[in-house]
């Protein structure tokens, strides 16, 4: 498969402190990886440094052949990152925040296929209300969606099922593991879940004090969707050495 | 039922200002009785009265006429919002920063915006000045602290669209365009009084004063919009 994303030797620093400490990371097409580790370990980091938003201090990032130092937006054009929620704009409606999206990425209008994603998570009915009348939940949604818009190849998500209903959830979750099953899209999925780590991604990466501590295949993830007594929790455990 | 709040309101809201436009009026009136050399400025005070009070219900009318679901969910969320929708004014490059950046000086606006400005020239008039002069010196104050509140809001909703966009293929020629689309009208906008005056009042120094005066507020600002979208075409 070839590689859609590859991270090398990245460095991120917040002042003194070294948040990703020389990170190599590899996503091919059509890959599903689940990004965990313990809070603060650099897992917001390191999807907002791939997503262009946080300064590199060393290494590289290569989008689908395209150096995001060197060639930003042709990068950019290949990824999606799902908004944090407080970072949405109150002033604005849902709708209007998705045309803003939408200009961003040069499209003409909302794609016919982000009203369908606001359909199955039931934010539709919302989408001409200000933002600042939403509820954490609301605002999730339309961040997943404003992530979404226009198809990217590689979408970076930041614990997406955050303040979802439980129905919700599970409807992006179907979407989700159905959209990267067509082979099309990748996703880096960083979240606190291991149950849908384990259900539905790929391959996992465990994430800690800013490194890659350990990584687990389909193979491996496989034999602990069949033998409950190897789970990814004491999989985790194990290597955090708990 | 969201609607016929919505419409109980302005009429209450309406009928308070005609109730205080008429107060006034006769306060004007009275003055005028009393003091012979402001008769001449009645007429002017009374049209400005009317022609605000007639704007004022002909967009409220209008206003309360909109039944599209969209407005009505925003009243019922009770979530204020700008007079006119003006959708014509949008960049279509990249669309909503304009509403962005209006809603945003409404609301810097409505918490005070630059009313210390504006009450201090009040408070410095001297005494005995025709009403037409202070009338006219609150109309280039007034315009002047708009445009200044217009300006840092602009900076303000523009840098935080570049930074919502970050991660986004997005045009920095295309942001800088559509950021300075609205403080170029308001521009426009707040000129419009300025040279009426200077014009009616036979001196192009006022006009040329207030430029000066608006190309001081509004400097820091457009510098902040420039920078803010320079930094979209480079990685972080």
């Amino acid at each position: 498969m070839t590689a859609l994303l590859c991270v090398s030797n990245l460095r991120v620093d917040y002042g003194d402190t070294r948040v990703l400490d020389g990170v190599d990371l590899e996503i091919a097409r059509g890959e599903f990886v689940a990004l965990i580790g313990p809070n603060g370990a650099g897992k917001t980091t390191l999807l907002r440094a791939i997503a262009g938003i946080v300064a590199l201090n060393a290494g590289a990032v290569d989008i689908a052949g395209n150096d995001l130092t060197k060639a930003p937006q042709a990068a950019k054009r290949t990824i999606g990152l799902a908004i944090d929620p407080p970072s949405l704009p109150a002033l604005l409606s849902g709708r209007e925040c998705l045309a803003l999206f939408a200009g961003a990425r040069g499209l003409p209008a909302i794609p016919s296929a982000t009203f369908a994603l606001g359909e199955i998570l039931s934010l539709t009915p919302v989408l001409d209300r200000r933002i600042d009348s939403y509820s954490l939940g609301m605002r999730q949604k339309l961040g997943i969606m404003l992530g979404l818009i226009g198809g990217p190849p590689l979408l970076l998500l930041d614990e997406p099922f955050n303040g979802l209903d439980p129905r919700s959830a599970l409807a992006f979750k179907t979407y989700l593991v159905a959209m990267v099953a067509r082979g099309d899209t990748s996703a880096l999925l960083a979240t606190h879940s291991l149950d849908i780590a384990e259900r539905h991604a790929t391959r996992v990466v465990l994430l800690m004090e800013g490194r890659v501590r350990r990584s687990w295949g389909p193979a491996e993830l496989a034999t602990m969707r069949e033998q409950p007594e190897r789970s990814l929790e004491r999989a985790m455990a194990e290597a955090c050495g708990v | 039922m969201a609607r016929g709040a919505t419409a109980l309101t302005l009429f209450l809201i309406v009928t308070a200002g005609l109730i205080l436009s008429v107060v006034l009026a006769a306060a004007l009136l009275f003055c005028v009785s009393v003091s012979a050399p402001y008769r001449k400025d009645v007429p002017y005070a009374l049209a400005g009265i009317g022609l605000g009070l007639v704007v004022g219900v002909v967009a409220a009318a209008a206003r309360s006429s909109r039944a599209d679901a969209a407005v009505r969910a925003r009243h019922v969320d009770g979530i204020r919002e700008p007079l006119f929708a003006l959708p014509w004014l949008n960049d279509s490059r990249l669309p909503h920063v304009l509403d962005w950046q209006r809603r945003a000086a409404l609301v810097k606006w409505r918490r005070g915006g630059s009313s210390v400005v504006i009450g201090a020239v009040l408070a410095a008039l001297p005494h005995g000045p025709s009403i037409l002069l202070v009338v006219a010196l609150v109309l280039l104050v007034l315009a002047w602290s708009w445009l200044a509140v217009v300006m840092r809001a602009s900076a303000d909703a523009s840098a935080a669209a570049v930074r919502l966009l970050g991660a986004t293929p997005l045009n920095a020629r295309s942001a800088r365009l559509a950021s300075l689309r609205y403080p170029f009208i308001a521009a426009w906008c707040a000129l419009v009084p300025v040279l009426v005056i200077a014009i009616l009042g036979g001196r192009a120094v006022i006009a040329l004063a207030w430029i000066v005066c608006a190309g001081l507020v509004s400097a820091w600002p457009l510098l902040r919009i420039f920078r803010a979208t320079r930094t979209v075409d480079s990685s972080a």
